[in-house]
């Protein structure tokens, strides 16, 4: 080319590529970039971009909030919400956007046929899937990671001597990372498990909402102790009330007798399994039972799920979006206790894993089983 | 550099179940522009699967520069594919397509990009480079399958039925760009067809599949050679040449127009002369008959297969 004249335009004509050819290594990396830039929907219409969007603000705008309210209060509550329990206020919400999401990385290029096109190139199925797979994990922990990470940062700064809470809370970094990267890769298994069978987008999306809202809402009811008014869940007790319970009673009684209307006390019951409970009696109840000859009758108003926990205990892994709750419990102390960290708490440790790795790895196994017999 | 032929078919065989697509084919793959040629169901995109490792054989071996595809992903950097059925994302632009698809083929980034933009311009898509492809024509769309088939630029390209659904027009531009990618670009070309016309006017080579066998296997020029048959094109007094030329000791024989004789050596030449003046027939063009890739077909029924072309 040297020897044309310089400052005049002609057509050079077909030329042969020289350069270097990298193969497989180079093919996975293309996929998985790729996949990442469709994702984002970069390179692409101004609609594709709405869901990454939408998925960031789901994860950041909780965290947004209860910093705004944190620095309002002025610190009076250290951490309105602890990092632990974050991941679960968004992780539904989240999963239903990656539902809609992660299946445009599947089904377009197996109804347009661009695989066919991938599977001529220096590469396998497997590479394929994997690299699909890596590329909507990185996007979706990323943006799972978002939230918390603010939060935290978030705290450290609004405390009074951010320093020092650096210093005390560093191994919170570890753990948020973490923590992401679990949700992230529970996100991003179920949309693409699903997407490997769905022969339209919409499909997938309507599956995946469908077991996001479904499966929380059957294993809820199943486990979830319900308080059924005056039905048959509840259990009685008959016995003799104690000497202190009749002083606390008549106490009680005299204490309140000036008050207008129906004024409530605690009474403690110990029943015969050794549980100790305690109840809101009314006064006229304690007048009615210190009359009734010192026996009295304690309905236990104990909420009792439709289940029994022994149970209920097992049930609940099947609820998808537990899942991951279980495994950043782990990595969380501070949490609040509720019905799911109860059940679950009957468990070894190690349990929630595996049912956490069960949620993540089987629709990788059914995206591989569906697509290793696949032929262009 | 390469000892190898570009693809080597040893006693290849595909079944489907009890379907025999291929029954132990034996034939190599050169240099230039090669036409695979058959009726459909001939087992074409069966062999072009095979040779692309899309499909394992099920006896014999399929081999790509001495490679085996099917089981060496890595063989495949050096080849194209256009398949014939769509395969295109709607949702990206030609230029984005193409840049990632040079890097899927093993090109770095930097490099994929000077490809993509040289390969739109070699496949005149420049102007369309960056609107969706979901919005190109038919023969646009085939022009980016093209082009995603050569981006990487391969040694060799496997077209199979590249001007399936093409109109007449848009079908002779696929033509032109086939074997201008194959005579200008250096890149060797098999090109699958049902369409006699096309594979007679664009190959170097061909290789007629019917029924899972190798029927030919040829170059089209010695196909198409001339024959001993000499025509003798007339407009009328076709009956007066016949028995003019019969007085002389030669057999002749007429197909519509023509009055065929058998020639050897021009020793015929001055009878003919003189029994056209006796005739006294319009000449109006006296040639050696070619031979035409049609009568390949001419014995079995799938010959009509060649419709319009």
């Amino acid at each position: 080319m040297a020897s044309q004249p310089a400052g005049q335009l002609f057509d050079i004509g077909y030329q042969r590529y020289d350069g270097p050819r990298q193969g497989r290594n180079r093919a996975r990396l293309a996929l998985f970039v790729g996949g990442v830039r469709h994702t984002l929907g970069l390179g692409r219409g101004g609609r594709s971009k709405i869901l990454p969007v939408l998925m960031v603000l789901v994860s950041v705008v909780p965290a947004a909030v209860i910093l705004v309210l944190a620095a309002i209060g002025g610190g009076i509550i250290d951490r309105p919400v602890e990092l632990g329990d974050y991941f679960p206020i968004n992780s539904l919400l989240l999963l239903i956007i990656s539902g809609i999401l992660g299946p445009t990385l599947l089904i377009p290029d197996r109804t347009d046929n661009v695989l066919s096109l991938y599977l001529v190139r220096p590469l396998g199925m497997l590479d394929y899937l994997a690299a699909r797979w890596f590329a909507f994990f990185l996007v979706t922990s990323l943006i799972v990671l978002a939230g918390p990470l603010i939060l935290l940062c978030g705290y450290i700064l609004l405390s009074a001597d951010a320093a020092q809470e650096l210093r005390d809370n560093w191994l919170d970094f570890p753990k948020v990372l973490l923590g992401a990267a679990a949700l992230g890769a529970f996100i991003a298994s179920i949309p693409l498990g699903v997407a490997a069978f769905a022969p339209r987008r919409v499909y997938a999306a309507a599956f995946v909402i469908g077991v996001v809202l479904v499966g929380p809402t059957v294993v809820g009811i199943l486990t979830e102790p319900i308080d059924f008014d005056g039905s048959s869940f509840q259990q009685t007790v008959e016995r003799p009330i104690t000497e202190e319970e009749i002083a606390e009673a008549d106490q009680f009684i005299d204490a309140t007798r000036s008050l207008p209307g129906d004024a409530e006390t605690i009474i403690n019951v110990e029943f015969d399994s050794g549980e100790s409970r305690q109840y809101l009696m009314s006064r006229n109840d304690v007048e009615e039972a210190l009359e009734g000859g010192n026996v009295t009758t304690f309905e236990s108003d104990e909420p009792k799920s439709l289940l029994d926990p022994e149970i209920g205990k097992w049930v609940i892994f099947t609820d998808p979006t537990g899942a991951t709750v279980f495994v950043t419990d782990l990595l969380f102390e501070d949490v609040q206790s509720n019905n799911y960290r109860q059940l679950v708490a009957r468990h070894p440790d190690y349990y929630p894993v595996a049912a956490y790795l069960a949620w993540v790895l089987i629709p990788l196994a059914l995206m591989w089983w569906r697509y290793r017999r696949y032929t262009a | 550099m390469e000892s190898a032929p570009l693809l080597e078919a040893a006693s290849l065989t595909k079944r489907y179940g009890r379907v025999l697509a291929l029954d132990s084919v034996t034939f190599t793959v050169g240099e230039g522009i090669t036409g695979l040629l058959g009726p459909n169901g001939a087992g074409k995109s069966t062999a072009i699967k095979l040779f692309l490792g899309l499909l394992q054989p099920t006896g014999g071996a399929a081999q790509v520069m001495g490679a085996q595809p099917y089981h060496d992903v890595n063989a495949r950097s050096l080849i194209g594919y256009m398949p014939e059925h769509d395969c295109l994302p709607t949702s990206v632009n030609a230029s984005e397509f193409l840049t990632h698809m040079a890097q899927v083929s093993g090109l770095p980034p930097a490099q994929a990009r000077t490809r993509a933009a040289d390969t739109m311009r070699h496949v005149g898509l420049d102007e369309a480079r960056y609107r969706s492809i979901g919005e190109y024509s038919t023969g646009m769309k085939q022009r980016v399958k093209l082009a995603q088939a050569i981006v990487h630029d391969p040694r060799l390209v496997l077209l199979d039925e590249p001007t399936a659904g093409l109109d007449p027009g848009g079908r002779e531009e696929m033509l032109d760009l086939v074997k201008r990618t194959g005579r200008d670009f250096g890149i060797s070309i098999v090109f699958s067809s049902h369409l006699m016309g096309e594979v007679e006017r664009t190959c170097d080579n061909i290789i007629v599949l019917d029924g899972g066998r190798v029927t030919h296997q040829e170059s089209v020029s010695s196909f198409t050679r001339s024959t001993d048959i000499l025509a003798v094109d007339i407009d009328s007094r076709h009956v007066e040449l016949v028995s003019a030329l019969a007085s002389r000791g030669i057999e002749a024989e007429r197909e519509g127009n023509s009055i065929l004789v058998s020639h050897e050596d021009g020793q015929h030449l001055p009878a003919i002369q003189d029994a056209l003046i006796e005739a006294q027939a319009p000449l109006r063009r006296m040639g050696f008959r070619r031979r035409m890739l049609t009568e390949i077909f001419r014995d079995s029924p799938d010959g009509s297969d060649d419709a319009g072309n």
